[in-house]
Parts: structure tokens; C-alpha cells; sequence
């Protein structure tokens, strides 16, 4: 017999600010359940912190609720210590709601491991960020519809990321494994994707060309900066997207300190 | 002499039929970047079904916004000294969020263009199309304003129109859906040998699985209700597409 489903939302949050006195490490507060968070490392003004599951997750009705919030010039590095896997929810679909708010020139890099959505599973997924005045946002999101073997459920991805001054991108993607569409992800079962946006005012020049290191993806330049970096295919493996963004603090000794700590892609 | 109005159901025919010079010809619905870009001549009449129930529908409520947002008003805001209008910039900057291929955003712009030269020939005393009109000439006198608006596509000048002639929001979504559908069809006849009557067969099938959402998409009343159903495998068709030098068709 299996257990009943759990429908009440399950939040897990992480809240980086500065600290009291100057120079202090930024102070990290944190919620735990069916995600926990650990701290990593903390510097004057960014923090590091990964997020581990505290049990079997996502199961049918289960609702994660994952809120980051960055204050003002402050930055995070979010890591997954493990991927996740939307089991089949025998009928019951389940969610997985990221809320982000960035303060002015706050930066979050969240480089997400898979998120696999097994055969039976119906998943919404959904991401929605507020950027404050030049926040800069760095998301990946790899998602793989079935476990090896399987062709894979049913999921809705939705993105929703605004400024002050309105939409930066609004997406939502729905794919079903039994029931490929032509033009969303035809037969392909991974949907990769790299999101890397700026809160007006942005007066950062576009990068030219394609970006560094994406072979095979396709970089979509939206009508208000930032870009969309998107792979599809057969494996997350074969997936030429960086496999890991974080900020880091600037090295001592190398010149003159950024206003912000740097990106480092690997 | 007093002319009567057209019905709305007749300037439903007229938008939708290819002989109508708006610029429609030269596009093909991203059927040839699909092409280009591999995907099965069998796969059509699936992809076409999946064209009609998500990017379809971001046009669609587009243009059933647009129009809800001018009917009726008159051009009283900033677009009457010049320039851009609240409410068309606030569709635009919608749409826009919601179309991150920057090829399909250039041609659909390109198409509203067309679309435009029909509307202020066609509907010169209309207030909506006066609005868009001006929008349009204040966002080409500022191109590549990082966060200004910009040009209105096809789907905002297709609300202007709607909104001046008067036709029930669920007509304008199935015209959009209808016009989408019937352009990829026109197209694959010159791109695929095949019997002309095949590809009709699947404008009303596409059109027929749309038609559950038609009166949601009718409903949408401010920009951000508007769909936002994207197709991640014709975005990037279409950026590629927009690369070749050796094609038939804009996008």
C-alpha cells in the first residue's frame, strides 16, 4: 500500500545580507525541510551554500518551495550536492517553486544538477525573480525527462524574471515523454538551459559572438539584455554548457578589488 | 455619402487571405528553419499542431490584448506629443519577454511592418491604429534603445486592426492561429513536392487542436496574461536560419 500523498508546501529558504559591522562575513539565514541548506563559505560579501535533500524527493503532491533572497550588493553561489529525480506520482503531480529576489547589484550563480522527471511523474516547475537595480542573475537548469530506460513524464517549466521596468522573460515549455511535439523538444529528452540576466540599468556591452564554451547550444539574446543559453539532446552528459558558474572573492594581491566578486566558469 | 462599416467576420477573410499584400509571402511560419534545421517532412502536420497550441497562442493574446487595451480609446496619452504609448509598449515589452529568439522577434517586426502600411491604408481614422502608428514612428526615431521599447510586430498592429474593426476576441485568436497555420502550409508547397490538398487537411487539424484554448486566450486582458508557450527547438531553428544566405523564405 502506498502512502498518501503530502500536499502542504514544504519551503526551504536561504537569506544572505550584509553583515552588522563592516568587513564582517554577510550573514547567511536559513530554513530547512525537505531541502537543507549548509553553508559553505562566507566572505564580505558573498556566501556559499549548497542544498541537500533531507529525504526522497519529489514524490506525488509533494510541493517544494525554495526561496533565495540577496540583498543589496551582495552575492551567493548555490550549489545542488545531489540531483533530483520527480518519481512517478501514481496520478498525483507535484512542484517545484524557485523564488529569487535580488537587491540592487546583488548576484546569485545557481549552477542546478539534473532534475530528472521520471516516467508517471507531472511536474510543474517554476522559477520567478524580481532583479533589483543592476542584480545580475546566472541560473542553469538541466532538465531530463526519464531516468535511463524510460521515455520520461510530464513536466511545465515556467520562467517568469522582471526589473524595475518590467518582463525580461517570460517562458513556459511543456513537454510529455510519451507525447513528443515537433519545434518544443521533438524526440530529445534533456533541455538545458543557461539563463543569464541584469536588472536595469545594465550598461554592461553585449559579449560578441557566441558565447565561450557552448558548441552545439544556441545563445538567444533577449530584447532587453541578458541571454538564454539553450542545449538539447540525448544525454545531460553530452551537454557543452558550463558545468559550473560561482562567485569567488577577489584573490589578494592581484590589484585593485571589483566592486563585486568575480564569475568563475568551469 | 455614408459608408457602412465591413463586418468583422469580413475583415476576418480579408486579414487571413493571402492575396491581401501585408508582406505574408515572404514568410513561411518557421516551417523552413524546421526544415533546414531537420526535422521530418512527416513531421508536419504534428509540428503544425504544435505550433497552433503554444507559440500560436503568445501571437494570439498579443493581439487579443492590443486590442482590448485600444478599443474604444482614443489616442490621449504621451503618443500625442510624440511619444511612445503606455499601452502598446506595455504589450510590446510582453511579447517581447516572451519571444527570446531575437530572429523571430526581427521577423515578426518586419511583418508588423507590412501589416501596418494595410492598417493606415485601410483604417485611417481608426484611433488604435493611430496609436500603433505613432508608437512605431517614436520607437524607430530611438533604435536600439537597450530599455526602450520597440517597433510593435505583427501580432500588436493585428490587435490595432481588430480593436478598429470591431472583431469578438476569440475571431482574433483564431484568425492568428488560422493565419500561422495556413502561412506553413503555403509555404512546405513550394519547399515539398506533395498533393496541395495534404496540408490543408492539416490548417483545420491545427486549428481544431487549439481550439480548447481559444477562449482562455480570448479572455486575456492585460499584457501579462498574455500565453507565454514557447518552442525551444524552432527558436534555435530559427536563429540558424537567420544565418543562411541560401533560402526561400525571411523565417
Amino acid at each position: 500500500m502506498s502512502t498518501p500523498p503530502r500536499t502542504d508546501v514544504r519551503l526551504t529558504s536561504v537569506e544572505v545580507d550584509r553583515g552588522t559591522v563592516p568587513g564582517a562575513p554577510v550573514r547567511v539565514r536559513t530554513r530547512d525541510d525537505l531541502l537543507a541548506v549548509r553553508t559553505v563559505a562566507r566572505g564580505a560579501e558573498h556566501a556559499e551554500v549548497a542544498l541537500v535533500a533531507t529525504g526522497a524527493v519529489l514524490l506525488g503532491g509533494d510541493h517544494v518551495a525554495v526561496r533565495v533572497h540577496v540583498a543589496d550588493g551582495c552575492a551567493l553561489t548555490l550549489t545542488d550536492v545531489g540531483g533530483t529525480v520527480a518519481y512517478d506520482g501514481d496520478g498525483a503531480s507535484c512542484r517545484w517553486d524557485v523564488e529569487v529576489r535580488l537587491g540592487a547589484g546583488a548576484r546569485l550563480a545557481w549552477a542546478g544538477l539534473p532534475f530528472v522527471v521520471s516516467t508517471g511523474a507531472d511536474v510543474t516547475r517554476s522559477t520567478d525573480a524580481v532583479l533589483g537595480a543592476g542584480a545580475r542573475l546566472l541560473l542553469r537548469e538541466t532538465v531530463v525527462l526519464g531516468r535511463d530506460g524510460e521515455r520520461g513524464g510530464r513536466v511545465v517549466l515556467r520562467s517568469t524574471v522582471h526589473d524595475d521596468r518590467g518582463p525580461l522573460l517570460v517562458e513556459e515549455v511543456v513537454a510529455a515523454g510519451e507525447r513528443p511535439v515537433p519545434g518544443v523538444l521533438g524526440g530529445r529528452r534533456v533541455i538545458d538551459t543557461v539563463t543569464d540576466l541584469r536588472g536595469a540599468p545594465d550598461d554592461a556591452p553585449a559579449p560578441p559572438g557566441p558565447l565561450p564554451g557552448t558548441d552545439g547550444a544556441v545563445t538567444l539574446r533577449l530584447e532587453r539584455g541578458g541571454t538564454l543559453t539553450r542545449w538539447l539532446g540525448a544525454s545531460a552528459h553530452l551537454s557543452p554548457l558550463h558545468r559550473s558558474h560561482r562567485w569567488r572573492d577577489h584573490p589578494p594581491g592581484t590589484g585593485p578589488a571589483p566592486a563585486a566578486p568575480c564569475l568563475e566558469s568551469a | 455619402m455614408t459608408f457602412l462599416a465591413p463586418h468583422p467576420a469580413t475583415v476576418a477573410l480579408l486579414l487571413a487571405d493571402a492575396r491581401l499584400p501585408g508582406g505574408g509571402h515572404a514568410h513561411s511560419a518557421s516551417l523552413e528553419p524546421a526544415l533546414r534545421g531537420g526535422m521530418a517532412p512527416a513531421d508536419v502536420p504534428a509540428w503544425m499542431v504544435g505550433r497552433a497550441t503554444t507559440v500560436s497562442l503568445v501571437e494570439a493574446g498579443t493581439a487579443v490584448v492590443t486590442a482590448r487595451l485600444l478599443a474604444g480609446a482614443g489616442p490621449v496619452t504621451a503618443a500625442d506629443a510624440g511619444g511612445p504609448d503606455d499601452r502598446v509598449d506595455g504589450v510590446v515589452r510582453a511579447w517581447a519577454a516572451r519571444t527570446p529568439s531575437p530572429a523571430l522577434r526581427e521577423a515578426s517586426r518586419l511583418l508588423g511592418r507590412g501589416y501596418l502600411r494595410v492598417a493606415r491604408t485601410l483604417w485611417p481614422g481608426s484611433a488604435a491604429v493611430r496609436v500603433v502608428a505613432r508608437h512605431d514612428a517614436a520607437a524607430r526615431r530611438a533604435p536600439g534603445a537597450p530599455h526602450g521599447t520597440g517597433t510593435p510586430p505583427r501580432a500588436v498592429v493585428l490587435g490595432a486592426i481588430c480593436a478598429a474593426a470591431g472583431m469578438p476576441p476569440a475571431d482574433v485568436v483564431r484568425l492568428t492561429v488560422y493565419d500561422d497555420a495556413q502561412t506553413a502550409a503555403s509555404a512546405l508547397l513550394k519547399l515539398e513536392p506533395l498533393d496541395p490538398l495534404a496540408p490543408a487537411r492539416w490548417v483545420l487539424d491545427a486549428c481544431a487542436a487549439a481550439e480548447e484554448h481559444v477562449l482562455r486566450v480570448a479572455a486575456c486582458a492585460t499584457p501579462e496574461d498574455i500565453p507565454a508557450s514557447g518552442a525551444p527547438l524552432t527558436e534555435g531553428w530559427a536563429e540558424a536560419h537567420a544565418h543562411e544566405t541560401q533560402r526561400l523564405f525571411r523565417a
